[in-house]
């Protein structure tokens, strides 16, 4: 942390432990704080009680609980604007997207798995600058 | 165009209608001609074959087993509007089969350019159904297994990048984690292609005497250490009646171990509950026979997919399945001549029965 600032806090929330812990680790040797949450109901606790700087979500987790909790977070007045990165398994995420989240603001960017820790470290610094304004 | 049957006999003096009687014969489809009535006037080879000789019944008499004209009938609307028409039917054949058929009719016309019955072509499109089917099975498995396959190659990437990351700060822990993630999606890989090697090729079971306790204990051995990581308790009841067996050990053992592996993942992936458990039970049930029960209270299967279980490469984990394990699961049963059934309950639980019957040699 240079000059007190905080550093900024990236929740994964995934219901694959190996990702939960790559991402940790990916994100905690670059300076990032690291939350997680194992499925959308635990992902919307933690965010709330956080207050994330960016949010990476899968959206294909068991009892629809990704798309449920991407709905939440983007319906939510403060949440709302937090950046959400998606992670997918499925390559035909865009037209999926475009069926089941009509309503609701699209996410900020989609990351197919197997995401390369590369692409993953530049999206967070467009998105978030390490040290974040809190 | 169709010709009226009065016409051919007149002008065919040298057996031109016998000629054709025996093409028509020699059609793969059942060919009838009928009157304006549905009555079946005559019909060919292949129509008896499938049906019976039934000239003079109606014809949803002798397909569909009714007692009047069926909605929608094909040969109705050609009768009313002389244009061919098509349709598909199932259809019940002589020998108890249900199939399913294309059906085509055709007008035939009189001297004086009226209506006077028509011809019906029927060819049994269950087998092309099938292969349809298939091949779109064929599609949702490569698509559910690319999907599972980038998964695991996930778990391995990140399992090496924490391996290095251990290494390269010296933490002993973020090591062995790594390490567990690569273990584990080894693990994965090999199981996917042990059950993709089991349902692609064609192999024969081989039977032995064996006690099936023994093969039950077996592997529940290799998932307890498993299932109590994940806090799941794993009970095993054996029936010491059961001696012995005529099983194909590998069959069952994958059998088993895909039983096993769907109940954790029910449990692990359930969030409803605080304490999990699986229960493996065998019977040797009053008619003889072995009834293997595998239960557990994990997320149990939403009541609108309940009947779609058995069907290929369905699945209730999102991308955490392919499905491919109730496949293998079904096969060996099927092989060894078995039944096997499902009762489950979502957020409650999980019942696999199997049934096997006890073969001595």
């Amino acid at each position: 942390m240079i000059g007190g600032a905080m550093a900024a806090t990236i929740l994964v929330v995934d219901d694959e432990q190996d990702i939960r812990t790559y991402l940790r680790t990916l994100f905690a040797k670059h300076g990032y704080t690291v939350e997680t949450a194992s499925d959308g109901e635990e992902g919307l606790t933690v965010a709330q009680k956080t207050r994330p700087d960016l949010i990476f979500l899968d959206i294909m987790m068991p009892k629809r609980t990704g798309i449920m909790a991407y709905r939440r977070l983007k319906k939510d007045p403060d949440l709302g604007k937090v950046p959400v990165v998606i992670l997918t398994g499925l390559s035909q995420y865009k037209s999926f997207f475009a069926q089941d989240f009509e309503q609701v603001p699209h996410p900020e960017a989609f990351v197919e798995k197997p995401p390369e820790p590369d692409e993953l470290l530049e999206l967070a610094r467009k998105l978030v600058p390490v040290e974040a304004e809190k | 165009m169709a010709h009226d049957a009065d016409d051919r006999v007149r002008v065919d003096p040298e057996g031109l209608v016998a000629q054709g009687e025996r093409l028509v014969d020699l059609v793969p489809s059942a060919v009838s001609i009928q009157d304006l009535r549905f009555r079946i006037r005559k019909v060919n080879r292949t129509f008896r074959a499938l049906f019976g000789d039934r000239v003079g019944e109606y014809c949803y008499e002798v397909y569909k087993g009714r007692k009047e004209v069926c909605l929608d009938c094909p040969m109705a609307k050609t009768f009313r509007d002389g244009k061919v028409h098509e349709s598909e039917e199932i259809v019940r054949t002589t020998d108890g089969s249900v199939v399913q058929m294309a059906v085509r009719t055709a007008p035939l016309i009189g001297k004086n350019g009226a209506i006077r019955g028509g011809m019906e072509v029927a060819t049994d499109i269950s087998r092309t159904l099938a292969s349809q089917q298939e091949l779109v099975a064929l599609g949702q498995a490569m698509a559910s297994m690319a999907h599972y396959i980038k998964n695991i190659v996930t778990g391995l990437e990140g399992g090496m990048f924490v391996v290095e990351e251990g290494m390269e700060s010296n933490d002993e822990d973020l090591l062995q984690e790594g390490w567990r993630m690569v273990r584990r999606n080894i693990e994965r890989v090999t199981k996917l292609s042990r059950d993709q090697l089991y349902c692609s090729r064609e192999r024969d079971p081989e039977f032995q005497e064996i006690d099936p306790n023994s093969l039950v204990c077996e592997a529940a051995r290799l998932y307890r250490d498993k299932a109590l990581k994940h806090g799941v308790d794993l009970h095993v009841e054996l029936d010491d009646r059961l001696e012995s067996a005529r099983l194909d050990p590998e069959g069952f053992h994958n059998l088993m171990t895909n039983l096993l592996s769907n109940a954790l993942d029910a449990c692990v992936f359930d969030t409803t509950k605080e304490r999990h458990w699986i229960s493996v039970k065998t019977v040797l049930d009053p008619t003889g026979e072995l009834v293997l029960e595998v239960a557990d209270n994990g997320q149990g299967i939403p009541k609108n997919m309940c009947g779609e279980v058995f069907a290929e490469m369905f699945t209730s984990k999102g991308r955490s399945g392919t499905g491919l394990g109730l496949l293998v699961i079904y096969r060996v049963v099927c092989a060894h001549g078995g039944q096997v059934s499902v009762l489950s309950d979502e957020d409650v639980g999980t019942v696999f029965t199997v049934i096997l019957p006890i073969l001595k040699s």
